[in-house]
């Protein structure tokens, strides 16, 4: 099996076009594999270009459990509406468990651009050792709060 | 003509409303469904400045409004939740909505009396996710969802509604925790939906993530096991480190300090299964991107 694209479907349908495209011409050999909500599978699946949609449970706050693929993504890609958002913290969580290659914001749904910050945080929290860091200092913060009580 | 549900005879419907005025008439508009005999349905309002009261009067002279004079967060809700008659209390958001074709299984049970003391309805974002739903019945669920459950009138009163000091966000939480620890039933339908818009109203707001953080810090110190508490509040506090810095922000830091200068009035903890069972979503508010 080849390693897949998965685009976790943060937009419209009508605007995942275009990251569709951006994905076909930059991983011309990858199988496209697209996370979307379950009342949007059927009209992912009738997409040509897509090759497998996973549907899932999703809870009035989002997402209701980290997506798990059982495959090797080649790269994570993440459309957001807005340019300047913060890379769409609860997306990132919600991905956090898939092992992939890479991952991408795709910038006003239309190209993939740099991986910049959404990148490095996606990266150091794989690893785990951006959350070993965290760790390290809110241990002291908890001891120090429940100390006060 | 369809059948009514005539089990909601005894069934009070209350629900907070603050600027979302076309959420609201949405939300009655369905829930005053012919099939659906409330008891009573009363709305009180968080000093809505957008013709939300004017609405009430013109469009749904039936519904009983509780025109609040300061904004005061769920306090509101209890005085509505205190102040209905019914058996049962169905608590609602402004933007949340009984699917009533969905509710059969949950009337059937109700008629024949039911041994549980909340039921938590199955919550979903939208009514085109609906897809079919088999009868399930009533299971334990130690958790209530604000925008979608129903609670026994004495079990509302015995615990004096929601903690108002908590202001908003975070609420059935602290609530499911007192209930349980009264010795409260807690159960959930999944055959009965709620529809919860989520409208992004009020919703993405500082004050949001300031109160999410605050109460779910809070809710820690109050409830969770001493031997796991810790290591709970250590983890929690990790995800506002972390979670500063993806957003750039520092309202969760400020959340956090308030929590620590808040001294909570009362403290009991749960035990580890019980807190395991209730698996609280221990997530900062992701929505605010700072």
């Amino acid at each position: 099996m080849r390693n897949p694209v998965v685009i976790i479907r943060t937009v419209s349908v009508e605007k995942m076009s275009p990251v569709l495209d951006a994905c076909v011409v930059r991983w011309p050999d990858a199988p496209i594999w697209v996370v979307s909500t379950p009342g949007r599978v059927d009209e992912m699946r009738r997409d040509k270009r897509v090759d497998s949609v996973i549907g899932y449970e999703q809870e009035a706050r989002g997402f209701g459990s980290a997506i798990s693929l059982g495959a090797h993504a080649v790269a994570i890609v993440v459309p957001v509406s807005n340019e300047k958002a913060s890379g769409y913290g609860n997306v990132l969580k919600a991905t956090l468990r898939i092992k992939a290659n890479d991952y991408f914001i795709c910038s006003r749904c239309r190209i993939l651009v740099s991986r910049g910050k959404g990148w490095f945080l996606w990266k150091a929290w794989n690893e785990h050792w951006f959350g070993r860091i965290a760790l390290c200092f809110s241990g002291f913060w908890a001891e120090r709060i429940l100390d006060a009580e | 003509m369809k059948a009514q549900l005539e089990s909601l005879r005894e069934v009070s419907v209350a629900i907070l409303s603050c600027n979302r005025r076309e959420d609201l008439r949405q939300t009655l508009t369905w829930l005053l469904d012919d099939v659906a005999p409330w008891r009573e349905v009363v709305v009180a309002d968080n000093v809505s400045r957008d013709g939300t009261l004017e609405m009430l009067r013109n469009e749904f002279p039936n519904v009983r409004v509780m025109a609040l004079e300061r904004n005061e967060g769920v306090a509101g809700l209890n005085e509505a939740l205190l102040s209905c008659t019914g058996k049962w209390i169905l608590s609602l958001d402004d933007d949340s909505c009984p699917v009533l074709e969905t509710w059969g299984e949950l009337d059937g049970i109700l008629k024949q009396g039911c041994e549980f003391d909340t039921i938590t309805c199955s919550v979903r974002s939208s009514r085109k996710e609906i897809g079919e739903c088999s009868a399930s019945g009533i299971s334990p669920y130690l958790g209530l969802h604000q925008a979608g459950s129903l609670v026994r009138r004495e079990l509302m009163q015995d615990l004096g509604g929601y903690d108002a000091s908590l202001f908003l966000w975070g609420v059935e939480l602290d609530f499911s925790a007192r209930a349980l620890l009264q010795g409260a039933r807690l159960g959930k339908c999944d055959s009965t939906i709620v529809e919860h818009r989520c409208t992004p109203a009020n919703r993405s707001s500082e004050r949001h993530a300031f109160y999410y953080t605050r109460n779910l810090l809070t809710f820690l110190k109050r409830y969770a096991p001493t031997e796991q508490k810790q290591s709970l509040v250590s983890s929690y506090l990790a995800n506002v480190i972390m979670y500063s810095i993806l957003h750039r922000t520092t309202v969760y830091w400020k959340g956090v300090q308030a929590s620590k200068a808040w001294k909570p009035e009362f403290r009991n903890t749960l035990s580890k299964g019980q807190f395991s069972r209730m698996g609280p979503d221990l997530r900062l508010p992701f929505s605010f991107l700072g």
